[in-house]
């Protein structure tokens, strides 16, 4: 290679990497034996380059490889998920009763009784109280509590409280069992539910039976 | 707050999910393991290093697979993971000792058998060792992979112009250095 070889070092470096050799590149090898001799030492050492980086890298991994990446990889998922997928089946179920208990609906509710199927009392003679007879109880409002999910039962409240009543349910759907929700200050006061107070009974003078109060022996 | 019902159905939604998981995962492994073990190879250059990197490769994209959203970066994502863990693996001061003592058994053996294809190719990897990493990643994917340029852009997910250009002065810089 001649000193006015120099210049065309990098373009044979280039065209032996694959790059196309350029119409000056061409002109000159055809004329310049070093640089021809140059450029095939560059291209076998490309192709041995390559040659050796393919080889080198044609390996492939033992026969337990495999079996040791699943092994692994199944190790690695239950150390990461035993414990949570052991506890939640348990947890749920126990979540789920307790849901089931609290809901209003666990315990069949009071149904409203029909006038008409009252059955009358036998008349007792009772004296008549002389205060003014109490205005009559007013009559229950049906509260459906709200939940989305599933039809609720109709439980029946006193009007005044249905607010309370919610509040409550409320109070227990949120997990906290206060009871002083419903002695709340803002609360209403009782409503008067039409207690009729009990009618006084006149004391009774009783007197065990002896021969002279009962001759004949009968008993009443 | 999630009623117990909600809480069951997840259960099992989960393990539905988890099935299939594993389904794939079984079928990447068929496809890539190799992949992620010669990628691990070609930094640490022993075998039994390589496949405890490229098994910790695998596993990590297992467990992180839901987290992918494309799929078809599979290939490209788990060549990443096992390019980190291995150069990871290969600072440390352990895998130095080792790499050491293999190299001492690697001119034993070349000594005895064929002594100049291997200290060719121990310079070679120096050469490659010597690389900046952009230019070695490219390099030796190509071994792996062969040359076609819309596959490694796919792997490195860079564009086929930058892969090539890449490609090519890592190739020269070689050639420069094994003359």
């Amino acid at each position: 290679m001649s000193m006015g070889c120099d210049v065309h070092a990098d373009a044979i470096l280039e065209h032996a990497l694959g790059e196309p050799a350029s119409a000056e590149l061409q002109a000159h090898l055809r004329e310049c034996d070093p640089c021809r001799a140059a450029l095939e030492r560059e291209q076998r050492l490309v192709g041995r380059i390559d040659g050796e980086l393919r080889q080198a890298v044609a390996v492939v991994p033992s026969v337990e490889f495999l079996p040791r990446v699943r092994q692994r990889a199944a190790s690695r998922t239950e150390t990461q998920f035993a414990p949570w997928m052991r506890w939640l089946v348990p947890v749920a179920a126990t979540l789920a009763l307790v849901t089931w208990l609290r809901q209003p609906t666990a315990i069949p509710a009071a149904q409203p009784v029909a006038t008409s199927s009252v059955v009358p009392r036998p008349e007792i003679p009772v004296p008549v109280p002389t205060a003014p007879a109490k205005p009559a109880p007013p009559r229950m409002a049906a509260v459906r509590t709200p939940a989305p999910r599933r039809p609720q039962p109709e439980v029946l409240v006193p009007p005044g409280e249905e607010a309370l009543l919610r509040r409550f349910v409320a109070t227990l759907r949120s997990g906290r069992f206060d009871g002083s929700a419903l002695v709340q200050p803002d609360a209403a006061p009782p409503p008067d539910l039409g207690i009729v107070p009990l009618a006084e009974m006149p004391s009774l003078d009783l007197k065990p039976l002896t021969a002279e109060s009962n001759p004949e022996g009968v008993i009443p | 707050m999630h009623g117990p019902g909600e809480i069951l159905a997840e259960v099992a939604v989960t393990r539905e999910a988890s099935f299939d998981l594993e389904h794939e995962f079984e079928q990447r492994l068929g496809d890539s393991s190799k992949l992620a073990f010669r990628v691990a190879y070609s930094v640490l250059r022993q075998r039994e290093d390589a496949e405890d990197v490229a098994q910790e490769a695998l596993v990590r994209a297992y467990q992180n697979l839901s987290s992918l959203r494309d799929r078809e970066r599979f290939r490209a994502w788990l060549v990443r993971i096992s390019w980190r863990l291995a150069i990871d693996h290969r600072r440390s001061g352990k895998r130095r000792e080792l790499r050491e003592q293999a190299a001492v058994v690697d001119e034993q053996q070349s000594a005895e058998d064929e002594a100049a294809q291997s200290e060719f190719r121990e310079r070679m990897w120096r050469a490659i060792d010597d690389l900046p990493e952009p230019l070695r990643v490219v390099a030796v994917l190509g071994g792996i992979e062969g040359y076609q340029m819309n596959e490694l852009a796919a792997l490195l997910e860079l564009p086929e112009g930058t892969v090539k250009s890449r490609l090519h002065l890592a190739r020269k810089r070689l050639l420069q250095a094994l003359r």
